[in-house]
């Protein structure tokens, strides 16, 4: 689905928040994005959907370069994207238009629009609340608004910038549930993150420091490197730091620590 | 949890909520009827046409289910106003029948005469206006807008990005007072107060909360815009509302009423006087 190759960004002349990144996200893959603040995990991300434009190297989406889409609406169209922060992305006085704000812009026609209204505001369970105004949703219920948004583009890719940092655990569950689906559904993921229990359900692991791909390999791989992480100022979960001290590397949960811990009784 | 109690009692705009034929207009209907009717206003004379005027705004409220009461409310912000306005004209008026003078002060019939008019045609701007502002959301007004400045978007007026301008400041209004709340309390409890103290102090205070809320709303401009724009906004070009303002024949009908009924307003300043 992505691919980006000696991927370089400038925000100005001779500073790189992106330097020389090359990686391969196949479709229907869930990819978790971490690294510490300023690691350039979010300008990697707006690359993917052509909201920045590459200082040197390739971005492909689907296979085609993003230079070569040719109309910026088809590749915003193919690869949705949500933010941090719910209350900043809602543009819509009530949710129904909010979902439909991206179709809007498409000139998708109006009865095509009502039925995506119904049906993403099914995938995010906010059915109901088509009449509600987002300022009276709970965060968990605004960042699912803003997921139902993306998805009314009918987009091939989904990309979470950070979009469950600010929101309280029940939020963040409810957030990752709609992600599952979506996944389960065959829709790609890619997931920037602080969490490492969330990178936990990804199948592909990131790792950004310094503007640099420093790993890209399944979870359970990239949390066997206790030290190397540490040493980008990444903290793994606990139970996977417990699983490494009783020498059960990379354990993603509980059960799996469980299990490794009676098979090796 | 005070913020989330007062976030939904204020309500933007005037719209009164009902259910009623007015409501159910299209809002460029009454946006066309309401300037005509309040030019229509600008021509009577006459108390008798002023009484046509009031039975067909009463009648309009009524149909729109507004009490008149809450129309005649909107009086009482320009109160002052309205007795300065009709003091000059009552005082500065000349005439031949003078009723009471003092100094340079005459209080002329003609005066009180014209006094009287002035201020039948304020209430009475002031108070039908709600049949507009009452009956249509903020939202369906800022469409007919759109919609009705649409044929100037050739000569360059903006009339999308108004509309569009319009829907965000709606969407933001409880979101900035929401946080002006919040950045208030975070600075009293650090002692910093502005309903306190000297106008110096204050003034600090106030700049001390309208500086961090400016800021923010910059940030959330910001990141707005990049939202907007991951969303495939470029702009009015090709776009469709899913709002869809619907033109009936029964807008035609209430335009053409509306129509006849301020001719005869216009037509009244050379008719012979009733009264």
């Amino acid at each position: 689905m992505f691919r980006l190759e000696n991927v370089t960004y400038e925000y100005q002349a001779g500073v790189k928040a992106l330097a020389d990144v090359s990686l391969h996200i196949p479709r229907g893959c869930w990819a978790a994005v971490i690294g510490a603040n300023g690691s350039g995990k979010s300008t990697m991300a707006r690359h993917l959907n052509g909201l920045l434009a590459a200082t040197s190297g390739r971005v492909l989406v689907d296979g085609r370069d993003v230079n070569e889409y040719a109309n910026v609406q088809q590749l915003r169209r193919k690869v949705g994207i949500v933010f941090q922060n719910p209350d900043n992305q809602i543009v819509g006085n009530s949710v129904e238009e909010d979902v439909a704000f991206g179709p809007e812009n498409l000139g998708v026609p109006r009865d095509e629009m009502r039925r995506r209204i119904t049906e993403v505001l099914g995938m995010v369970g906010l059915v109901g609340r088509e009449k509600a105004d987002p300022n009276n949703l709970s965060g968990g219920q605004k960042q699912r608004l803003a997921i139902a948004g993306a998805l009314a583009m009918q987009p091939e890719a989904l990309i979470l910038d950070e979009a469950t940092a600010m929101l309280d655990p029940v939020g963040a569950a409810e957030v990752l549930e709609v992600l599952r689906r979506l996944h389960a559904g065959g829709m790609t993921i890619v997931m920037i993150t602080h969490s490492m229990a969330e990178v936990a359900e990804a199948e592909l692991a990131v790792v950004m420091a310094n503007g640099r791909l420093q790993m890209a390999a399944p979870p359970a791989e990239i949390f066997r490197r206790e030290q190397e992480l540490r040493g980008w100022h990444i903290e793994l979960p606990p139970v996977t730091q417990l699983g490494n001290m009783l020498g059960m590397k990379g354990c993603l949960s509980l059960d799996e620590l469980l299990t490794r811990l009676d098979v090796g009784r | 949890m005070l913020m989330a109690a007062k976030k939904r009692q204020i309500r933007f705009g005037a719209y009164y909520p009902a259910e009623s034929p007015v409501h159910s207009l299209d809002p460029r209907a009454k946006i066309i009827a309401m300037l005509l009717f309040l030019t229509g206003i600008l021509f009577v004379e006459s108390y008798a046409w002023f009484a046509a005027v009031y039975a067909f705004g009463l009648l309009a409220l009524r149909l729109a289910r507004i009490p008149a009461g809450k129309a005649f409310g909107a009086v009482r912000g320009l109160v002052v106003l309205l007795i300065f306005t009709a003091l000059i004209n009552a005082f500065f008026t000349r005439g031949e029948m003078v009723l009471w003078q003092y100094g340079a002060l005459t209080l002329t019939l003609e005066g009180l005469h014209r006094s009287a008019l002035m201020l039948l045609r304020l209430v009475a701007m002031v108070a039908f206006s709600g049949l507009l502002t009452f009956t249509t959301t903020p939202i369906a007004l800022s469409d007919a807008l759109e919609s009705l400045g649409r044929p100037l978007a050739r000569f360059g007026f903006p009339a999308h990005e108004f509309a569009m301008m319009m829907t965000i400041a709606l969407r933001f209004i409880p979101v900035l007072l929401e946080e002006a709340d919040k950045i208030m309390k975070a600075q009293r409890s650090r002692g910093g107060d502005w309903r306190e103290g000297s106008l110096t102090r204050r003034m600090k205070g106030i700049i001390a909360v309208v500086v961090p809320l400016l800021f923010n709303a910059l940030k959330r401009a910001d990141d707005l815009a990049i939202a907007m724009e991951a969303r495939g906004y470029i702009g009015g070009k090709g776009r469709i509302s899913l709002r869809e303002l619907r033109w009936r024949p029964v807008d035609t009908a209430v335009l053409l009423v509306v129509l006849v009924f301020v001719a005869l307003l216009v037509a009244s300043r050379w008719l012979p006087p009733l009264w």
